[in-house]
């Protein structure tokens, strides 16, 4: 892989290190016991939900408008049957 | 004041009640039990502060803009999105929160297979159609009316 560039840096009395070339937002870090650290970029994921899941709440919410939903649940009875009080 | 937490129905409703009813019977798959507990404690978060940290609750504005009131995005593990999302709104009444949605939907994580759609490009609702479907009806009845009290061997003045 080609190297765009490369540079010496100094961490800052916080301990942080300035990645002038930075392209993106977010990286994952990895730190070995040698002392070399990888950063790898993330970019965030695109939103997606299932379409079951839209028509599941696109029903859910025709009812809802007119007022009509389940009775209150109670999830502490829920975790005691499932023995975690 | 803790909040009253409601199902949505159908779906939501009869998801909760399986599972309620399969905990008792001692019927649940170790997937379904993992689920029901989880499930479980995010709804005992919503209940005490829909905003606790380990839920990373936040609105989702796409669904806004589809249902016309806030829809709000919670987690079912800290942190975690993978693990399950469950959608939910504010009311019908003061002091209650109903869960519309689940995230993966349980036949999904069934069969293993699904589409999926970006939150940002939501095909219409029912509701939406209808209206684009009854605004087009409109403008051709208007369209046809107006054609009508013309006389065909007639044009109009400045138009060919």
């Amino acid at each position: 892989m080609q190297i765009v560039a490369e540079m010496d840096v100094k961490k800052d009395a916080r301990n942080r290190v300035v990645l002038p070339a930075a392209e993106f937002e977010h990286y994952h870090v990895t730190m070995f016991e040698d002392g070399h650290v990888e950063l790898h970029p993330r970019v965030l994921a695109v939103p997606t939900v299932s379409l079951r899941t839209l028509g599941m709440m696109d029903s859910a919410m025709e009812h809802f408008a007119r007022g009509e939903v389940s009775a209150p649940v109670n999830p502490d009875a829920m975790l005691a049957v499932l023995g975690e009080d | 004041m803790p909040f009253e937490v409601r199902m949505g129905i159908p779906e939501m409703r009869d998801l909760w009640n399986r599972l309620e009813a399969g905990a008792r019977q001692g019927t649940l798959t170790a997937k379904e039990k993992t689920l029901a507990k989880k499930f479980a404690k995010a709804v005992k978060h919503l209940q005490a502060n829909p905003f606790h940290p380990g839920l990373s609750s936040h609105e989702i504005d796409d669904l806004t803009k589809r249902y016309g009131q806030k829809v709000f995005e919670s987690y079912l593990e800290n942190n975690t999105p993978g693990a399950g999302r469950l959608f939910w709104v504010y009311g019908p009444e003061r002091g209650q929160i109903s869960m519309i949605g689940l995230e993966p939907h349980p036949e999904d994580a069934k069969s293993g297979a699904y589409k999926r759609i970006r939150l940002s490009e939501l095909p219409k609702t029912k509701k939406e159609e209808a209206e684009e479907r009854a605004a087009k009806e409109a403008a051709k009845s208007k369209g046809a009316a107006h054609l009508g009290t013309r006389s065909p061997a007639k044009r109009p003045r400045g138009k060919r």
